[in-house]
């Protein structure tokens, strides 16, 4: 092997580096997370109750936690910290109160209405929702999707002829 | 008229060994072969019996010796039993009676056997509880603190921590007592306490796996480090 061919494997597994290096480290971004607190509204990440809201009442020890999640009905229970991942929004309430009681702080302070304006929630029902369709309407969802790419190639095209794109309201997509 | 004649006999045993051999292929319920006993006794009993489930719970047996006739009175002994079901608790309460007294579970009847249920399992507490453990080497005492919702719950730990720790099972292990510890002085082991924080909060790693058993793969697109972060 030359020096060259050498030089050309080093330059391309230094590429090959870049490429696979935890990007979202070197881009500087400070991971956020949801501290698990009392209160702390939850989404289960595994078994049967999955998709389902929880808020942690207690913490029971390093492992385990008690939650309830009264609009899902899910009973008072002892739950894994696996299974939950923790979302943005906090219940005020005090530590292992009463269901009657979670119950209306959860209504009083839009807890419901925080889940269903949360990613995750309406990822969860578009894809329900993806998953139900016929066969006829999948086909019309491609057409709209097709149409719609259309005219956003169409922009692209006069703008970059340094036209002005045109104001054209997109068919309802489903 | 004597028969002698070696062929035969050899035609007898090859056929005698042919038939020992298709009774052992065919006797034995297809779905049993190639699985461990324990197995084989799980799918008899059902997946569901209760003696399978890792939980321990509390039973009261009461129980006293047969009396002779009908004007005899024995007296009755009632017993806290922990076990994972009625019939490990009746076995259990023998066992520990016999020590006791001169009642051994032949010449005695079992009155009843109730499970004791949890009457508040929905808040958490720390329980203290004393056993008595044989070793390798000895028989001791241990202290356990062990927060749960339920005393059962707790007890059921206990026994995990035991046999994980001091390698001890069930059989070895006497509960001496059981009390709910509530004030902050009578905590004997600091790492309880720091669950009593109600401002508590703490990051907890971010499970990625699949949502349910069955969605399960062996190979996996994303590199394992990545799946520790949670953002």
């Amino acid at each position: 092997m030359c020096i060259r061919d050498r030089y050309q494997r080093r330059v391309h597994g230094e590429e090959l580096k870049k490429q696979f290096t935890r990007k979202k480290f070197s881009q500087g971004k400070m991971a956020t997370r949801n501290y698990l607190k009392i209160g702390r509204v939850c989404r289960i990440n595994y078994g049967a109750d999955y998709g389902k809201h929880v808020v942690v009442l207690d913490v029971i020890d390093s492992k385990r936690a008690l939650v309830e999640g009264p609009n899902d009905k899910i009973p008072r229970q002892s739950i894994n910290f696996n299974r939950l991942t923790p979302m943005r929004f906090v219940a005020k309430i005090c530590r292992g109160v009463h269901t009657g009681i979670l119950k209306k702080a959860i209504e009083k302070q839009g807890i419901q209405r925080d889940i269903e304006n949360s990613n995750a929630y309406k990822r969860t029902q578009q894809t329900k929702l993806r998953a139900g369709l016929t066969d006829f309407e999948r086909f019309r969802a491609q057409v709209l999707r097709f149409r719609l790419a259309k005219q956003a190639r169409h922009q692209a095209r006069v703008l970059s002829r340094g036209g002005a794109a045109t104001k054209k309201t997109a068919p309802k997509k489903k | 008229f004597f028969f002698n004649d070696t062929a035969t006999t050899e035609i007898y045993t090859e056929q005698i060994v042919g038939s020992v051999r298709c009774v052992q292929e065919t006797g034995i319920n297809a779905e049993y072969m190639g699985k461990s006993l324990y197995t084989q006794v799980k799918m008899t009993k059902g997946y569901n019996d209760q003696s399978f489930a890792g939980r321990v719970r509390q039973y009261v047996v009461t129980a006293r010796k047969v009396p002779k006739n009908e004007t005899d009175t024995q007296e009755m002994y009632s017993m806290r039993i922990f076990a994972r079901s009625p019939i490990f608790a009746k076995s259990q309460f023998w066992a520990i009676l016999k020590k006791q007294s001169k009642i051994k579970g032949s010449a005695g009847e079992v009155l009843s056997v109730v499970e004791v249920k949890e009457k508040n399992s929905r808040t958490v507490r720390t329980y203290g509880i004393i056993l008595r453990y044989q070793s390798r080497t000895g028989i001791h005492n241990i202290y356990k603190e062990i927060r749960d919702v339920s005393l059962s719950g707790a007890v059921s730990q206990m026994y995990t921590q035991m046999s994980g720790n001091h390698r001890c099972n069930l059989k070895t292990i006497q509960i001496i007592k059981t009390h709910v510890v509530r004030k902050s002085d009578e905590y004997r082991k600091e790492a309880n306490k720091q669950y009593r924080n109600s401002k508590i909060s703490f990051p907890i790693a971010k499970s990625r796996r699949a949502p349910l058993k069955k969605y399960r793969t062996l190979f996996k697109a994303y590199n394992s480090y990545l799946s520790l972060i949670h953002i």
